[in-house]
């Protein structure tokens, strides 16, 4: 086989039906598989103006063309949906260890339409799928709900299956919900777990046997005894304190372009979490809900109080996700820590995101909150970043008047750590005020007024992460122009820098290895370039199952292209994967406009791009010229300028007409499962 | 236990678990290790080594060959391995119905009555390839062959019973001539066994034997010949009395 499956799984939950589709090869030669074939798959699927959180909705869970071909760092999963935060497509994405088996099971996608009147689970085996009940497993905790199907599913001497499942926050239909795996890993973004909550589906629950494999394993396998060499870093001991990285403040003046070894460095040794003092030295960790600086808002001091290294402190052990070699993953006991009034005791080390979005970001130095707080909202099955930019808003709506301490019910006021979990649980719970902050700030904004929206930092309607546009004009720009808007995971331009796309890909303009970084505030079409390339790019990691960290390597380390043409021998060059990438990019910007979005929908809130500027810090008084950049990039990518529509000729170029508007029958054959 | 076991070379091992996630009887577990440059790492051992079925799915997945499939016990022969692409297919005229491939299918992917053909379903075979390695009776086969036609054997003819022995004169002094007891087979190792006091002479193994090697009369202790006896381990599991066993 050529990595893929070549079936899709259809489970209709309103008539509790379960059918095999067969996918025609030339829509895996043109979409890939994972969010590239969901995409499609969604497009053709979703009718215009479905309501996110209706039976229309289709969910769509997979993994990538090259999960368990013998590749590394292609372990990841993701969930793919129409989005009710934004109202376009959405999309989550997941390490730990579900990826493999949704294709051990004969499927590359497992798809979810309709909606369940009572709580179901799905189970697959080696005999097939199956709807089981569910109402015994409904409203417990995304860890404990895994646990119990698994338990209840263990046959022993067989294998042991895998879980993933929702939590409170995906029952109670927030849309900052998202799906977990592995005991609070999780795929949180753009309100996925809170469509799931409204299909009534609590989880999946695989152990399946079936064998995956690429066309040409050798070659697959030399591709990945060479990248695993270079992969695996981490031997600094731990013990090397995070405050030797105080010399971070003097990077943004200076572009560094390694290829990657440096994060893997960090990754290996720290995971994400090490990053924050980096990050909060450099101004790439945004403070005070966009609002503040490092600088003047949260002291060197505190930064050191709450920076990765205590968190090492508590770390039991290091663990690699699927197919991994960074094995950025850990877990500590936090059994005897501050706040801890569940008895949390083994969990998941924070990444950044959360690191940084419960300590500078709302100004606490309260590090054992922090680390409460991200274990609740994993259990919660709660996205970590968005509850984080919402409470942002809430703090300072309050420190401005404009909430009271009746309308939450105790004060609220920045680095209160108490006020903060109070509020956090309120929110998974939809509990008084939690309830109208459940959906995020922008649905937020439209219950309580619109002299809030100051306050509301999103792009699109989603909360942006812990990486700061402002002294990043091409992370600002890919907050903007992707169909599933603020999300950092596309990239930025220390990312760019790190990928090395130019080396592989013809027409990638080259990043400066090291240099002043003045020339990313210019609008140009090689900037451009450099984001779409980003872009394009990230499309076909996702197709393909790959690891934002793996790519970090640089594509020289990091072989996806050689992989996935060892994988599939389609005969395709590294450019011709970067067209397929541009068609898969093209297509979930047509999904958005398909459902009435208008392309400007996702221009970031001005905070995000320093309007106004920031006053202090390394780019004190610069603001990126954000629609200029916006539109250099859809001219680049073949849409309209002003309106982002992609233009006809685009469309025809990249075969869209044929793919999405004929008949799917054309595409596809379906059969009963066996089950 | 298996005939090809796997071992896992820690100097190679990153720890990324995906003999482990893939293993059809989960004997892989998680164990701290000492990898390269004397790091402390949690990797996957072979905890429960005595399920291994010998399917080679471990060294195959592994990005980086650090699984070898090693003879057990050591000896001559590589794995064979299945070519995944192709499917997994029984020949009706050769099987002989043991039951071998169907009991030791870890997806229960084998049909089949005893001593009546078998056949895999394709759908939920995952191809590891030990119905081929158990099949005493090379009806297993990895291609896109299609699946012959079954013919059925012709009925075998009954063999006339001999006439009854004349009764001995009563005065002759009747040595106690006991049949020549042939001395006991040594037992070969893989082969099955009866044990004589367990066994309450039912005939149902010998019933089944696809080798016909087993003999006895009815209510007497049956007896398998060790040299006709082909391991298939029919028996073993048809006797209701736990007389059978494999040596």
């Amino acid at each position: 086989m050529k990595g893929y499956c070549g079936k899709i799984l259809k489970v209709d939950l309103t008539n509790k039906t379960c059918t095999d589709v067969y996918v025609a090869d030339e829509i895996y030669e043109n979409f890939l598989s994972g969010a590239g074939l969901a995409a499609w798959w969604c497009y053709r699927n979703i009718p215009a103006g479905a309501d996110p959180m209706g039976p229309d909705n289709v969910l769509c869970i997979t993994s990538g063309l090259l999960t368990s071909t013998g590749s590394c760092i292609t372990g990841r999963w993701m969930v793919v949906t129409k989005s009710p935060s934004t109202g376009g497509i959405g999309e989550a994405n997941c390490g730990g260890t579900f990826a493999p088996f949704i294709k051990a099971c004969g499927y590359d996608i497992i798809a979810f339409h309709g909606a369940s009147d009572t709580p179901v689970y799905l189970y697959c085996d080696d005999n097939g799928p199956v709807l089981k009940d569910a109402s015994h497993i409904w409203g417990q905790d995304a860890a404990v709900a895994e646990k119990m199907l698994v338990e209840e599913n263990t046959v022993p001497g067989k294998k042991i299956p895998q879980a993933c499942t929702i939590g409170w926050g995906g029952e109670n239909l927030s849309w900052m919900a998202g799906v977990c795996n592995d005991n609070g890993r999780i795929a949180a973004r753009q309100g996925v777990g809170g469509v799931m909550g409204s299909k009534k589906l609590k989880g999946l629950c695989f152990a399946g046997n079936k064998p995956v494999s690429g066309e040409n394993p050798a070659e697959i396998r030399r591709l990945s005894k060479m990248c695993a060499k270079r992969a695996n870093m981490a031997f600094m001991p731990p013990e090397i304190p995070t405050g030797l990285l105080h010399v971070a403040k003097f990077l943004p003046e200076i572009q560094l372009s390694p290829d990657g070894i440096m994060t893997g460095v960090l990754m290996g040794t720290w995971g994400t979490g090490g990053s924050s003092q980096f990050a909060g030295q450099t101004g790439e960790a945004p403070v005070k809900n966009w609002s503040g600086s490092q600088k003047e808002d949260f002291h060197v001091r505190a930064l050191n109080k709450t920076d990765g290294s205590h968190m090492l402190k508590l770390q039991t052990n290091r663990y690699y996700c699927y197919s991994c070699m960074y094995g950025c993953g850990g877990e500590l006991d936090i059994s005897h820590i501050k706040h801890n009034d569940q008895g949390y005791s083994r969990v998941h080390k924070p990444e950044y995101e959360s690191q940084w979005d419960y300590t500078g970001f709302l100004l606490n130095e309260d590090n054992d909150a922090m680390l409460f707080i991200n274990e609740y909202l994993n259990r919660a099955g709660m996205d970590a970043i968005s509850v984080g930019g919402t409470i942002g808003m809430a703090i300072e709506a309050y420190e401005n008047g404009l909430l009271k301490e009746s309308d939450v019910g105790f004060p609220l006021h920045w680095g209160d750590a108490d006020a903060i979990i109070r509020l956090m649980k309120m929110i998974v719970h939809r509990e008084g005020i939690g309830d109208v902050l459940a959906d995020g700030c922008k649905r937020a904004v439209e219950i309580l007024g619109p002299e809030f929206a100051q306050y509301a930092v999103h792009g699109g309607g989603m909360e942006p992460p812990m990486h700061d546009s402002r002294p990043d004009p091409q992370q600002a720009t890919l907050y903007a122009i992707d169909a599933t808007p603020s999300r950092h995971t596309t990239g930025g331009s220390l990312y760019y820098g790190c990928m090395h796309l130019w080396k592989k890909v013809t027409w990638a303009p080259p990043a400066v290895l090291v240099g002043g970084k003045q020339g990313e505030w210019e609008v140009s079409d090689a900037e451009s370039l450099k984001v779409l390339a980003a872009a394009y790019f990230k499309r076909i990691v996702d197709g393909v199952g790959g690891c934002y960290f793996g790519f970090l390597l640089g594509t020289a380390i990091y072989p996806i292209f050689e992989w996935t043409e060892a994988a599939t021998g389609w005969g395709n060059t590294p450019d011709d994967l970067m067209w397929i990438g541009r068609r898969i990019f093209t297509v979930r910007h047509m999904f958005n406009i398909k459902q009435g979005l208008d392309p400007w929908y996702s221009r970031p809130h001005p905070r995000m791009v320093g309007e106004p500027p920031l006053k202090v810090g390394k780019v004190a008084g610069k603001t990126v010229p954000i629609d200029a950049k916006i539109m250099s990039v859809w001219k680049n990518a073949g849409f309209d300028e002003k309106t982002g529509i992609p233009l006809q000729e685009t469309v025809e170029a990249l075969n869209l007409p044929y793919f999405l508007d004929g008949p799917i029958e054309n595409f596809i054959k379906e059969v009963p499962s066996r089950g | 236990m298996a005939s090809y076991l796997p071992y896992i070379n820690y100097d190679q091992c990153y720890g990324c678990k995906a003999c482990l996630y893939n293993c059809p009887v989960s004997l892989f577990t998680l164990a701290k290790k000492v990898t390269r440059r004397g790091m402390r790492r949690e990797l996957p051992a072979t905890t429960y080594i005595e399920r291994c079925i010998g399917c080679g799915v471990c060294a195959r997945v592994c990005p980086v060959e650090a699984i070898d499939m090693l003879k057990n016990p050591p000896g001559e022969g590589e794995p064979v391995y299945i070519d995944w692409d192709k499917p997994v297919r029984i020949d009706p005229n050769k099987c002989k119905g043991c039951t071998s491939c169907a009991r030791n299918c870890p997806a229960s992917a084998i049909e089949g009555k005893v001593k009546e053909p078998h056949v895999i379903h394709e759908d939920q075979c995952i191809r590891c390839g030990v119905c081929m390695e158990k099949c005493k009776f090379d009806a297993i086969y990895n291609s896109d062959a299609p699946v012959p036609e079954y013919v059925a054997p012709e009925p075998k003819k009954e063999e006339p019973k001999p006439a009854p022995a004349a009764a001995p004169a009563a005065s002759e002094a009747v040595a106690d001539v006991t049949p020549a007891a042939s001395a006991p087979q040594e037992k070969i190792e893989g082969k099955y066994s009866i044990d004589p006091e367990k066994c309450k002479g039912c005939t149902a193994c010998a019933r089944v034997c696809p080798a016909e090697a087993i003999s006895g009369e009815v209510k007497q202790p049956h007896v398998i010949d060790q040299e006709a006896c082909l391991g298939c381990g029919a028996c073993a599991e048809k006797c209701k009395f736990d007389a059978i066993s494999q040596n």
